[in-house]
């Protein structure tokens, strides 16, 4: 009886071919891929179906609750002196 | 090579590729040998003053800041100068960091670390002073509107509590987004690093950066955001500090020129200090490949350009004392040109008016001690310009019998002594504990510059000068 | 490359990361508590006194005037602790004999005074003046507790400047009619078993606690009492009015 394989490996030496290889990946129906690089290479998130709507949507989030906050902080006593 | 010739450098010299740009800029944490005697001499130059700085710190803490200068009727003296003096070299980093960042200039990737650095260490020498000029500092919590038991919240109409928000949250946001940025390369240092102490460190301040994909897009995402948050600091910040004076009713502090030539000002030292900075640090560092005499010459530029706009609001504000016909602003004037700080502002104007005016000149932006010596010149410049503004209208107010003259005493000197010891201290400090360029940006710039589906082994020499510099935008569609 | 960390170190991490935003919040509250607990503000602690002197003995049982003691804090800024011939006045008769009273009849055969523990004190960059506020009709438990029933004295109220605002601001929440502050601890004695029968229900609230949240009807008459008087309202506030 064979092994299962649990997940295969492998390197590129271009960021290009990273990125070529990406697409083909999830063109082939693979999901549970991850691309790993020293620096951004722009399109490979994209191409394996990432998107960070959550990041952006907790961030507007926070901001609107913290421009509210501050405002809160400024004092209700609205006396003319 | 002529002046010009230099002038047209690539943003990366050198046949580079991603391995040796990777290992050249972390062989400056991880080889301690790297750091030679000019490295040594800085630092404990720095450690000293620092030192020198404690001292004065206590003996304020225990007499009071009596001790300064400052006392009737120039209640404000140098702490305040120093302050503006120093929260304005900060802004050079913001301004790359953000405002470059969002602008696709590519020429930021090699200077922005440090300059960021920069910026977070001239914020923590700038807090000093209003921290200790409230004489209790440990009461400093008071600044804050949190629900106490003296039911007192701070004056909402107070510049100086404006101050308090917009330093507060320029030191936040700073430190987060120079952090942020610092995280692939911390993941860098952690995988190259062979002593397990060491790892250890960069590792948990990596927090698991793995560089994947999704990483790297979160990443940027949050950098730009960062970005954006940071870039109204940019502006916002040193205008609140000038309405410190202009909100007041001083003549010559009650101008609404002030915020945009703070500004200015503010851009205009900070390049200065980058550069001083930046000129000897890429020579000891052989960082030649990286910082280049085009990025020198940009930075020259930029100085230039806010040293202009600095220049013309020195002429308005002389203009419009005269076009006011207000007696108390032509007095004041008066006194700032001829009075007995005289020399303060004919110095300032020499400093900050005409010396820069050589930066016109591509001979000087190339000749690198020419350079040093014009960014010392607007050091010394941007410092004299608030002397002039600060004491001179404190101590020439409306009523003759409440004149009087401005002397520093030796703690005011120490303090401002101390806290360039501080600067460099921290500034030569960072140096070695972490990487001074951002390496994963100049991988991915040299990546950009090669364009993509070329060949292995790019030698950014290869381009055409002209795409070195603008191709910033070209990674970016897919 | 071997791992440096065990995966659960990344629990550290995120928690590391939610304490950098919630520390501060957290600091904030544990100084709030701390600041205001009894603790900190000596509410309801007793001091260590010579004599055990009992408010409750002399005041509700025998029913002696606050002001038989304390005999300036109508017209002066203290209120005045007694001297030892105040208390002489009835134990040179009375209790003559009680071991507790020991050092009273000491203090007044060597002629030194007693050296009694204050407990209610403000800072002394703050002014404060007892007659202005007993003259506009401030019971002394309003700000010192039911001063009537503590077998030891102890601070009633932590004096933050917020409570003394808290007054200064809105007087008419406190004010009232000045012959009152006495003779409601005379009304109380009347009253069956500590019940104050007769009392009004604010008088009833200040004799138990000192803590009464007017009525609209109340603060009709409270602002009644502040024109009377001739408070200015927009003054009382202000910083020199205390720190002077
Ligand atoms: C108006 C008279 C009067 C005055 C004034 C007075 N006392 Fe008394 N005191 C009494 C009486 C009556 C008692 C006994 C109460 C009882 O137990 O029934 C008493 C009891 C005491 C006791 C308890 C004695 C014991 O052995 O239980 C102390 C202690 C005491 N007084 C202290 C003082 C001090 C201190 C002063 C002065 C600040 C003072 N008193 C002033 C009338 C007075
Ligand atoms: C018989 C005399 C006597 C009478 C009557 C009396 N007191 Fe006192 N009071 C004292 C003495 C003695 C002390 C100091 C000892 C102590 O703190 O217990 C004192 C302390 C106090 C204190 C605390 C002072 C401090 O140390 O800060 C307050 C408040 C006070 N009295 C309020 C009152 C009030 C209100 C009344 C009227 C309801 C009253 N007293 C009636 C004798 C008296
Ligand atoms: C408006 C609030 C207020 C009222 C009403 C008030 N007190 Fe006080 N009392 C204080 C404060 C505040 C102090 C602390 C004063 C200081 O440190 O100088 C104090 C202190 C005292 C003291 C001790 C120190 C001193 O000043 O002699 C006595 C005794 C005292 N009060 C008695 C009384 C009596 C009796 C009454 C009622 C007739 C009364 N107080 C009403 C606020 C009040
Ligand atoms: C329960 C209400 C109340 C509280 C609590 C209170 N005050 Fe007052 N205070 C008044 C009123 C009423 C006046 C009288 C204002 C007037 O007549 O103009 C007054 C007046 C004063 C004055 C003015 C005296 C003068 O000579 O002008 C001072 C000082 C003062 N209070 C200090 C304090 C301090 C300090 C505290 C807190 C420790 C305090 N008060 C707590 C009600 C209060
Ligand atoms: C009604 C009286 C009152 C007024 C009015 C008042 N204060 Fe106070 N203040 C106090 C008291 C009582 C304290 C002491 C609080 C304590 O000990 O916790 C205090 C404490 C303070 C302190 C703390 C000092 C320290 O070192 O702990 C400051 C600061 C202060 N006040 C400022 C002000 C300012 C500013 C104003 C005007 C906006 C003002 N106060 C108006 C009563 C007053």
């Amino acid at each position: 009886m064979s092994q299962p394989i649990y997940a295969i490996v492998a390197e590129f030496g271009d960021p290009d071919d990273l990125l070529v290889a990406a697409e083909k990946v999830y063109a082939e129906g693979y999901r549970k891929v991850e691309a790993y690089s020293p620096f951004p290479v722009h399109g490979v998130a994209e191409a394996l179906g990432n998107d960070c709507s959550k990041t952006r949507w907790t961030c507007f989030l926070s901001g609107v609750a913290g421009g509210l906050g501050g405002y809160q902080l400024a004092p209700d006593d609205t006396r003319s002196v | 090579m002529s002046a010009r010739e230099k002038l047209n450098d690539d943003l990366i010299l050198g046949k580079h590729t991603f391995r040796t740009i990777n290992d050249k800029v972390n062989n400056v944490v991880l080889n301690q040998n790297s750091h030679t005697i000019p490295w040594a001499v800085c630092f404990m130059v720095g450690f000293m003053l620092l030192q020198l700085m404690g001292l004065v710190i206590l003996w304020l803490l225990y007499r009071g800041i009596g001790i300064w200068g400052v006392n009737n009727p120039s209640m404000w003296g140098w702490d305040i100068i120093n302050f503006v003096w120093w929260i304005g070299i900060g802004h050079a980093g913001t301004l790359i960091s953000a405002i470059l960042l969002l602008l696709k200039q590519s020429w930021r990737n090699s200077i922005n670390r440090f300059a960021e650095a920069m910026t977070l260490f001239a914020v923590a020498c700038a807090g000093l002073f209003p921290l200790l000029h409230t004489g209790r500092p440990y009461m400093a919590y008071w600044m804050f509107p949190y629900p106490n038991v003296l039911a007192m919240t701070p004056n909402f109409r107070s510049p100086l509590l404006w101050d308090v928000f917009a330093i507060s949250t320029y030191a936040t946001v700073s430190a987060v987004f120079w952090f942020l940025g610092l995280i692939p390369d911390l993941a860098s240092l952690r995988d190259k690093s062979k002593n397990p102490i060491f790892k250890g460190i960069f590792g948990a301040l990596a927090m698991g950066w793995r560089g994947a994909a999704s990483h790297w897009q979160r990443y940027e995402s949050a950098y730009i955001m960062l970005a954006g948050l940071s870039t109204p600091l940019v502006l916002s910040v040193h205008s609140i500090v000038s309405f410190d004076f202009a909100v007041a009713n001083l003549p010559g502090w009650h101008v609404t020129l002030f915020p945009p030539y703070f500004v200015a000002g503010a851009v205009y030292a900070g390049f200065a200090m980058v550069l001083t900075l930046a000129i000897p640090v890429r020579a000891w560092y052989n960082m030649k490949d990286f910082i280049t005499m085009r990025h020198i010459d940009w930075m020259a530029k930029v100085m230039l350009a806010t040293g202009l706009i600095v220049f013309y609001g020195y002429l308005c504000e002389g203009f419009f004392s005269w076009y006011s016909g207000n007696v108390f602003e032509i007095d004041m004037m008066r006194f700032r040109m001829f009075g007995p700080y005289g020399w303060a502002y004919w110095m300032l104007i020499l400093c900050n008016g005409i010396v820069p005016q050589f930066l016109w000149f591509p001979k000087i932006r190339t000749n690198l001690v020419a350079l040093f010596i014009i960014c010392q010149f607007v050091s010394l410049g941007m410092w004299l310009e608030r002397f002039v503004i600060i004491t001179v209208s404190l101590t020439r107010d409306f009523l003759p019998s409440s004149w009087g003259y401005f002397t520093p005493t030796i703690y005011d000197i120490g303090m401002f002594v101390g806290t360039v010891g501080q600067f460099t201290f921290l500034m030569f400090g960072f140096l070695r504990v972490l990487p001074m360029i951002n390496n994963f940006e100049m991988k991915e710039l040299l990546y950009r510059m090669t364009g993509r589906g070329h060949h292995h082994g790019h030698t950014a020499h290869a381009l055409e000068p002209d795409l070195a510099g603008h191709t910033a935008g070209d990674g970016e569609e897919h | 490359m071997a791992q440096i960390f065990h995966p659960r170190a990344n629990i550290l991490a995120k928690f590391s990361l939610i304490l950098l935003a919630t520390g501060p919040l957290l600091l904030l509250l544990i100084g709030t508590g701390v600041s205001r607990a009894s603790y900190n503000t000596k509410v309801g602690m007793v001091a260590d006194q010579p004599v055990p002197f009992s408010h409750e003995h002399h005041v509700s049982e025998l029913g002696i005037d606050c002001r038989y003691c304390h005999s300036n804090v109508e017209n002066s800024a203290h209120a005045t602790v007694p001297p030892t011939e105040t208390c002489m006045s009835c134990h040179s008769q009375i209790w003559t004999n009680s071991p507790l009273l020991e050092p009273v009849r000491q203090s007044y055969k060597t002629n030194t005074p007693i050296k009694w523990a204050q407990v209610n004190k403000v800072p002394e960059f703050v002014y404060f003046n007892h007659s202005i506020h007993i003259k506009r009709g401030l019971n002394c438990n309003i700000c010192h507790g039911s001063v009537q029933q503590m077998q030891l004295a102890s601070k009633g109220k932590a004096f933050f400047m917020v409570w003394c605002l808290n007054c200064h601001r809105n007087p008419e929440k406190f004010v009232n009619d000045p012959d009152k502050v006495f003779s409601i601890y005379e009304k109380g004695l009347k009253g069956t078993d500590h019940e104050y029968a007769d009392l009004l229900p604010e008088e009833r609230d200040i004799l138990n606690s000192g803590e009464h949240t007017r009525t609209p009807e109340e603060l009709a008459k409270g602002e009644a009492w502040v024109k009377k008087f001739g408070i200015k309202k927009k003054q009382l506030a202000d910083c020199w009015i205390c720190h002077r």
